[in-house]
């Protein structure tokens, strides 16, 4: 590390403010991203296991 | 015709979904590595630039998602002119999901931007060339978002975004010449296709690992979203719904 501690480079010199705040706004928005769509995913695997219900309840109530 | 079944396959949704979920691991596992590591390796393992000290480190980042905004619009305006031209439908999907990834990659460069700024040039905001061309990409996958939304019909949203993704990509050439052609504060690109690089090689390789990440990463949401578009269309198919047998057992 070129910092001598932790704290120097938490401060970075007085820079710490604006690159800290880039990163963690940046982490922020990337893990909105992945977030946002593992559940459009989730919620695609409902939308299809609601539409098999369906289909497997209109092939029940036809053959009865 | 044999050369065109790769085009053939590809462009099903039911391969894409296939295929792409093979694929996932892939691209995830190194994009997390790449990012993360290329992080920590330019927080706190690169020396400080002489002139700008330590806010320099916001490279790392701010290009990366710069570089990425610029090429998710490219390979969304060659999805755009691949669905107008083959009426690709998995075209017009990968053009769809594009948009929501570049927005949220051209913020942060904006972010990142005026953040870096403000320790460098004593500004957080300039109207010059290379940030307003910026900010035009940001507007106009805004833009690319409600006109897809604005329609009730699918095919037609996708044919009127298609033509505004074309039509915005002359912004790219602009974006990346821009300073060069105009006075500019902002500084000219240190890695170039054509000739000497000028950055040190120390401060470059972590900022090839983030951009290899972010380019990685770019791939893997996009292919996320992609396959979730697909299901939602697909979802009274009967490929899509044996694919996803065991969930509708367990409930």
């Amino acid at each position: 590390m070129v910092f001598s501690s932790l704290s120097e480079l938490w401060q970075m010199a007085g820079h710490g403010p604006y690159v800290w705040s880039s990163f963690g706004v940046s982490a922020l928005v990337l893990a909105g991203l992945l977030l946002e769509s593992l559940r459009r995913n989730r919620a695609a695997r409902a939308l299809v296991a609601s539409a098999t219900r369906r289909r497997q309840a209109e092939r029940q109530h036809s053959s009865q | 015709m044999a050369n065109w079944q790769w085009f053939h396959k590809w462009g099903s949704p039911r391969w894409f979904y296939y295929l792409s979920g093979r694929l996932l691991p892939w691209l995830a596992v190194p994009a997390l590595l790449l990012l993360v590591g290329g992080c920590i390796w330019g927080l706190a393992f690169v020396p400080a630039d002489f002139k700008q000290g330590n806010s320099f480190r916001i490279i790392y980042i701010h290009v990366p998602a710069a570089a990425v905004a610029m090429g998710g619009y490219m390979l969304m305006a060659v999805a755009a002119a691949v669905h107008l031209i083959w009426r690709m439908k998995l075209a017009a999907i990968v053009m769809k999901s594009a948009a929501p990834i570049g927005a949220a990659l051209t913020f942060l460069a904006l972010f990142t931007g005026a953040v870096w700024g403000k320790p460098t040039w004593g500004t957080w905001w300039v109207w010059d060339a290379r940030i307003t061309s910026v900010l035009i990409l940001f507007f106009l996958y805004l833009g690319l978002i409600a006109l897809h939304q604005a329609f009730e019909n699918r095919d037609a949203a996708a044919r009127a975004c298609a033509v505004l993704a074309i039509v915005g990509a002359v912004n790219i050439p602009i974006i990346y010449w821009s300073v060069e052609w105009w006075y500019s504060l902002h500084q000219p690109a240190s890695i170039k296709f054509v000739g000497e690089s000028t950055i040190h090689p120390t401060m470059l390789r972590p900022l090839m690992a983030t951009l290899s990440g972010m380019y990685l990463f770019f791939g893997w949401v996009l292919l996320l979203f992609v396959r979730a578009e697909i299901l939602e269309r697909e979802r009274n198919t009967r490929w899509a719904q044996e694919l996803l047998g065991g969930d509708v057992r367990g409930g």
